[in-house]
Parts: C-alpha cells; sequence; structure tokens
C-alpha cells in the first residue's frame, strides 16, 4: 500500500521568520499522493496551501524555512528521497525541479520572461534536463504545444510572450511544466487569473495531460467547484493545518470537520432554491502569527467545547482513508494515531 | 493574433516597431545620421586626404586654410584636415570602447549585487560611492599620472571610473526585476542562480544600459579630449581629436589661428551632440511607458 504513493508529506512544519515575530504557516502538515491521481489543496487565502506547496521543493522565500517533518518523494518502488534532506539550492533539488516535479504558478501573465520566445524558453527547461539534440527538441516541444491546443504551433514556437494572451500563456506555461513529463505536477490556483471560460478549458488541459502522461497532480485551490470537478483526494486547510482528509465522495458527500461543513454551506449550487441563503462562517482568519493552545477553529466554531481550547485535536480516522481533525470525533475514532 | 487570408499567422515584430518609433524621431535620426557620417569619414579616412597624420613638414608650418591644406597645418606642419580625420579614428575608439568596458563591469558587478544582496552589495554600493565622490576627471588624472600615457591605460582608466552608474541602474533593475513571477518559475523548474542572473534578469535590463552606453560614449570622447588638450591623455604623436586641439595650446596660436582649435572644437561638439541626440532617441523606444 505504501509503495502506491508517490509523495508523502509527513507532520510537515514551516515558519517564517518577520523581524521577532515567528508565523506558523504550516503546522503538522501530512497527506500522501497517490500515483496518477489528482489531489486538491483547498482552503482559503493566507491558509498555507501555497507555502506547503513551495515546502515541497524548498522554494521558499529567504524568511521561511522547514522546521520539522519529512518529504518522501517515491520515484520508483526501490528508491525514495526525502526532499527535506536537501539544501535549498543545491544540485540534487534543481535536477528533481522541474524534471520530476514541475510547478505552474497562479500569475500566468507574467510567469514568462518577455525577452525570449517561449520556443527558447520551453527549449531551456528541456535540454537542460534531458540530453536531446536541438531538432529532436523543437520537435517534441512542438507536439507539446499542438497537444496543448495552440494553433500552428511551428509559428508560435518563435513568437515571444508579449503576444500571447493570457489563457495561452497559461498553456504555454502548461508546456514548460509538462515537457519533461514530471511525475508530479503541482499546480498552485493555475486559473486565477482567467475568466471562466478559460479556467474550464486549462483545467481540462491539465486533466488530459494527467491521463496521458500518467502525472500526478496536486492541485491548490480555493475554489470548491475545480475540486469536485478533476480532484480525486481532497485536504481541507485552515491555519496552516489539516483539518480534514479524505477521498472526493467523503469530502463532498460526508463532511465531518465542521470547518468543512461550513466551507461547503458557502458555496452556491446550481439548483438551489432561490430562497435559500448561503451560510457565511462567523468571525474571521485570526492572524497568521497566532499561536493556539487548542484547535485554530475553536473561535469560530459552532460546536466548540471546553476542551477544544485546551487542547489540539488529534487526527481520527473515521473512515478508510478518511482523517478528521477534531475532538467531535474522539470517540469514534477507530484507533489513536497519535 | 492577427491571422491573414492564407491562414499564416501575421508576426508583429518588436524590433520593427522599435524601428519605426525610432524613425519617427527626427532629432534621434539625426543623431544617428552625424555619428555615421563622422565614423565613416574617420574608417575611410585615405579616401579624403593624400596626407600623413603624423608627417612632420618644418617648410609647412601654421599655413591658413587653402585648397591644399583644407584647414590649413599645425606648428608642425601637419595637416590638420588629415589630422581631423584620423584622430576621429582614436576618439570614437576609445570613447565605445571605454564605454563597453564600463558597462561590462557595471553589468556584472550591479547584477551580482542585486540578486545576490548582502553584504557583497553593501560593498559594491559602498565601493561604487567611493569612486563617485571624487570628480571624474580628478581620478583620472591622477591613475593616468600613476600608470603613465598610453592609449590602452586611459580606455582601462575611463572603464575604472565609469562603471558607477550602470552598476547602480543594473542593481536597482535587479532587484525589481527578481521579484517577478517568471524569476520564481526559472527557480522551480530547477535553472542555476547563475542562469538566471545573466541569461534571464540581465537581459531585461539592457534597454537603459544601452542608453547609458551611448550617453557614456559622448562622455568619455569629451574627457579624452579634455584630457588630450591637457597632455595627459593620448601619446601626442598619436593623432586624437583632443591632440588635434592640443596643436592650438599655446596662447599666440590660440589668438591668431582659430582654425587650428576650432575645427576640432566643432567637430567634437557636432559628434557629442550628435551621440546624445541619439541616445535620446533610444531613450524613447526603450521607454515603455511612452
Amino acid at each position: 500500500m505504501e509503495k502506491d504513493y508517490i509523495l508523502q508529506v509527513k507532520n510537515l512544519e514551516t515558519r517564517f521568520k518577520i523581524g521577532k515575530k515567528t508565523v506558523h504557516a504550516v503546522n503538522d502538515v501530512s497527506f500522501n499522493l497517490r500515483r496518477g491521481t489528482t489531489l486538491g489543496v483547498v482552503g482559503e487565502s493566507g491558509c498555507g496551501k501555497s507555502v506547503t506547496a513551495l515546502s515541497i521543493m524548498q522554494l521558499l522565500p529567504k524568511a521561511a524555512h522547514i522546521e520539522g517533518g519529512q518529504v518522501l518523494y517515491t520515484p520508483s518502488p526501490e528508491q525514495t528521497l526525502n526532499l527535506t534532506d536537501f539544501k535549498r539550492n543545491s544540485k540534487e533539488l534543481r535536477s528533481i525541479r522541474g524534471k520530476d516535479i514541475a510547478m505552474i504558478f497562479q500569475d500566468s501573465l507574467s510567469s514568462l520572461d518577455p525577452v525570449y520566445s517561449i520556443g527558447w524558453q520551453i527549449m531551456e527547461n528541456l535540454r537542460m534536463h534531458e540530453k536531446l539534440s536541438k531538432k529532436e527538441a523543437k520537435e517534441k516541444i512542438i507536439r507539446m504545444l499542438g497537444e496543448l491546443g495552440i494553433p500552428s504551433p511551428e509559428d508560435r514556437f518563435k513568437s515571444y510572450p508579449f503576444e500571447f494572451s493570457g489563457g495561452m500563456k497559461q498553456r504555454v506555461m502548461i508546456a514548460i511544466g509538462m515537457i519533461c513529463n514530471p511525475n508530479i505536477l503541482i499546480a498552485d490556483e493555475p486559473t486565477t487569473a482567467l475568466d471562466v471560460t478559460i479556467q474550464a478549458q486549462i483545467l481540462a488541459l491539465i486533466k488530459q495531460m494527467q491521463q496521458e502522461h500518467g502525472t500526478s497532480v496536486i492541485l491548490i485551490t480555493h475554489n470548491m467547484g475545480i475540486v469536485a470537478e478533476i480532484c480525486d483526494e481532497v485536504a481541507v486547510m485552515y491555519m496552516g493545518r489539516v483539518v480534514e482528509f479524505g477521498s472526493l465522495l467523503q469530502i463532498f458527500e460526508n463532511p465531518h470537520h465542521p470547518y468543512t461543513k461550513a466551507l461547503l454551506k458557502s458555496v452556491p449550487v446550481l439548483g438551489m432554491g432561490k430562497d435559500t441563503e448561503l451560510e457565511s462562517i462567523e468571525g474571521t482568519t485570526p492572524d497568521a502569527s497566532t499561536v493556539f493552545k487548542g484547535c485554530e477553529f475553536e473561535p469560530r466554531c459552532p460546536f466548540a467545547m471546553k476542551k477544544c481550547t485546551e487542547e489540539h485535536p488529534m487526527v481520527c480516522e473515521i473512515e478508510e482513508g478518511h482523517e478528521v481533525r477534531c475532538w467531535l470525533y474522539e470517540e469514534k475514532c477507530k484507533d489513536d494515531r497519535r | 493574433m492577427a491571422q491573414t487570408k492564407s491562414g499564416k499567422i501575421y508576426k508583429s515584430s518588436l524590433a520593427k516597431r522599435n524601428m519605426l518609433k525610432f524613425a519617427s524621431n527626427k532629432l534621434a535620426l539625426v543623431g544617428l545620421f552625424i555619428i555615421l557620417f563622422f565614423t565613416l569619414c574617420a574608417i575611410f579616412a585615405p579616401l579624403f586626404t593624400s596626407y600623413d597624420p603624423s608627417y612632420v613638414d618644418p617648410k609647412v608650418r601654421l599655413l591658413p586654410m587653402s585648397s591644399e591644406h583644407l584647414l590649413g597645418t599645425d606648428n608642425a606642419g601637419r595637416d590638420t584636415f588629415t589630422r581631423l580625420l584620423y584622430g576621429g579614428r582614436i576618439s570614437i575608439a576609445v570613447g565605445l570602447s571605454a564605454a563597453l568596458g564600463a558597462a561590462l563591469i557595471g553589468c556584472t558587478l550591479g547584477s551580482i549585487a542585486g540578486y545576490y544582496g548582502g553584504r557583497f552589495d553593501s560593498f559594491i554600493i559602498y565601493v561604487g560611492e567611493i569612486f563617485t565622490t571624487f570628480p571624474q576627471i580628478m581620478l583620472v588624472l591622477i591613475l593616468v599620472g600613476l600608470s603613465g600615457r598610453s592609449l590602452a591605460n586611459l580606455i582601462l582608466i575611463f572603464c575604472f571610473t565609469g562603471w558607477m552608474g550602470t552598476a547602480r541602474l543594473v542593481r536597482s533593475r535587479v532587484l525589481s526585476l527578481k521579484t517577478e513571477p517568471f524569476v520564481e518559475s526559472c527557480v522551480a523548474n530547477g535553472i542555476s542562480g547563475f542562469s538566471i542572473m545573466f541569461k534571464h534578469i540581465l537581459p531585461n535590463t539592457l534597454g537603459p544600459v544601452i542608453v547609458s552606453i551611448t550617453m557614456q560614449t559622448a562622455g568619455f570622447v569629451l574627457a579624452e579630449a579634455a584630457l588630450s588638450f591637457l597632455g595627459m591623455g593620448v601619446p601626442t604623436a598619436i593623432p586624437t581629436w583632443g591632440n588635434v586641439i592640443n596643436a592650438a595650446s599655446s596662447f599666440h596660436i590660440f589668438q591668431n589661428y582659430p582654425n587650428l582649435w576650432m575645427a576640432p572644437g566643432i567637430v567634437i561638439s557636432l559628434f557629442v551632440l550628435g551621440v546624445n541626440f541619439f541616445g535620446d532617441g533610444l531613450r524613447d523606444v526603450f521607454d515603455a511607458t511612452e
């Protein structure tokens, strides 16, 4: 069973040092990514989704560091690497970035270098990680651009980023990410800067790429609709912690954590009654530097108990593969894992 | 994405657009014309004159302007027109190579300082600050005094004392560029810091650097002329614009033979003016906000 995971994040802790303050951006985050599936990481802004993703490849800003935990990457059954063992910009890590684990960023509009043609930029990534002649590389790139639905790819190969629209640029970004056929693609809100019709196209493309190349995808988003559309498993994050983890069905049909429940209720659904009011979550997200003795969601939680303020809730596995971090399910817990 | 009827994509070329923008600036065109004119005259000097610029002929000292000697001859009997033509070669070469050298130093130091920051950054900024504290001409004079007069020395000294502006320019551009998302995605693709710095960030700063190279060329041409006039620049045997004026450094000649200093003076002023017009035109082209 363990062999089936291509990426395991275990008890990851990432801290930001801002002056004398320490911000606990990621706390004790654990999740597993199954080979060939899509994991959605959802949560509101500032809950640590992006920092988690950046921590995997150690792309963190200078003020941040990984305090503890492991990121186990298993490219083949015989080999497992702990990515947190490597130094931040070490050769080993650089050879994994872009080749084994690729990343697509939110801001596609300025994620391309304005002074080089897009073909040059895809070529740079491809030829750095794979030994190919220029001609072979060019053929491969043109094929990839065609697959991604860029019209007349031979001509567009020489075009510069300013000649592309936002959606086309994001396609190019996907091409740069996918050209080396990575094992894992991390997409950090890939559609946030795009309008809704293009969003759907880009998501379909990511899905298509995944099916064709067998890539595992981590999709970071705050959009529940996107999650429902393309994810197999979902991790819900709040204040730097994974509060609920499970398969798509488990999360959407049978949410357990009060935060997940509230989140799902606050999303409009097609066909809902005219007079049904969308619910909102009471209160606001606390400051990120606040250190909680108990559960982070307790101040906004309608089911808060005395225990919630005193102790961190533990992770309960209430079903096979469905984990919740909440005191409400203490008794339902099959076996204490921690 | 304008598509022509044949189905081929019409390519809007950035270079073409910039060229049109440049061509619409009349002053810049005048500048370009002046630069080209003087440069071509210098390169093809033997076509315009049959004299040797360094040939001393005591029999024809201080002749006035005539059809034989278009701008007369100097104190040593050398043809001034010929010396101006040949002088352009050295003067323009000194100005341009010094500006390129200074830009090279400035770009390297500036991008390293901006990209890596920290101690190296403050070190470079402090050194640059110390250099800019001295008036450049003083510094150059001191260094010429220490190293002796020669063409190579002069170019090196110009490079050594002229890199600070470019370094600052590049550093500040790098500081803002390195937070751009494209740099982040370069890192995420496993590109090394060195490659990111010189292959991705530096080319994005080149627009303003090219403008500063042209401006510095003008500055160095002037500086060379001034130094040579003072007898501290290029050795007098080599004809340069400054050395041509140097022939009129005695008061007697200055008063009685204005052709000896006016002609080179006009040539230098015109050339510098042309370069500055050209640089202004380039600045407008590279300035995206216009």
